[in-house]
């Protein structure tokens, strides 16, 4: 069986302290966006955290959320405009 | 709902995005808008020489016309019109346009205000200050927050 991954882009202040994108494994039952987090956060410290909200095809998602290989997720550090 | 929303990738006119409004009015009696500029100096009083504002494919505009939105539920006015900057902002410059209006006053001020509050906390953008000695990212502060939970209590 081939290895199944996901690409995780960084945004903000997250792309400085890790490259712009780094790749997850996707287990064979898919994950959820808490475990995506956890997984990050294991591959680089400073991408763990509760202030970190995962995005799943241009949406915020909460951590239960199903995350499948074709998806396109990024990582977001506390947003601010204006 | 008469909503414009956009991202700028260059500077924009604020007295021409104030005029296009306008002009697309009908009767109402009152217009307010607000223009956010960029400040040339830091919290600490540093020279800044550009405020970076990154964005995140659609996800970014998403979120300004969701705030929009909002205000149109939540306040009686007719049309607003919201233009935020993205990428390189220079000091003087708008970063970002509200105009709102209504029949009266208080409803056009207090969705332009609204509108000011949420999109300090929850606009998908991260802020990057730069200047001659290195770059710092601009969270948040405690009080854009509190301006925030204003509006949780009405």
């Amino acid at each position: 069986m081939t290895r199944q991954t996901v690409r995780v882009e960084l945004c903000g202040k997250l792309a400085d302290i890790a490259p712009a994108a780094i790749t997850i494994d996707v287990p064979a039952g898919g994950m959820t966006a808490r475990e995506l987090l956890a997984a990050a956060g294991a591959a680089h410290p400073l991408l763990s955290g509760e202030r970190i909200k995962v995005c799943v095809n241009e949406v915020v998602v909460d951590g239960n959320f199903a995350i499948g290989p074709g998806d396109t997720v990024a990582l977001f550090p506390p947003v601010s405009g204006g | 709902m008469n909503a414009h929303v956009a991202l700028a990738h260059e500077a924009f006119d604020a007295a021409e995005e104030l005029r296009q409004f306008t002009v697309a009015l009908a009767d109402e009696g009152a217009i307010v808008s607000f223009v956010g500029r960029m400040r040339p100096t830091d919290a600490d009083g540093s020279a800044l020489s550009a405020l970076v504002l990154e964005h995140y494919r659609g996800a970014t505009l998403a979120s300004i016309e969701a705030i929009v939105r909002e205000a149109h539920e939540r306040f009686l006015i007719t049309a607003s019109r919201t233009v935020h900057r993205v990428g390189a902002v220079a000091p003087g410059q708008g970063i970002v346009f509200v105009a709102t209006a209504a029949a009266h006053r208080r409803a056009a001020f207090e969705a332009a205000d609204f509108l000011m509050d949420q999109l300090k906390t929850r606009a998908v953008l991260w802020k990057r200050e730069e200047s001659g000695t290195g770059r710092r990212w601009v969270e948040p502060a405690a009080s854009d927050h509190d301006d925030q939970a204003r509006w949780d209590k009405r």
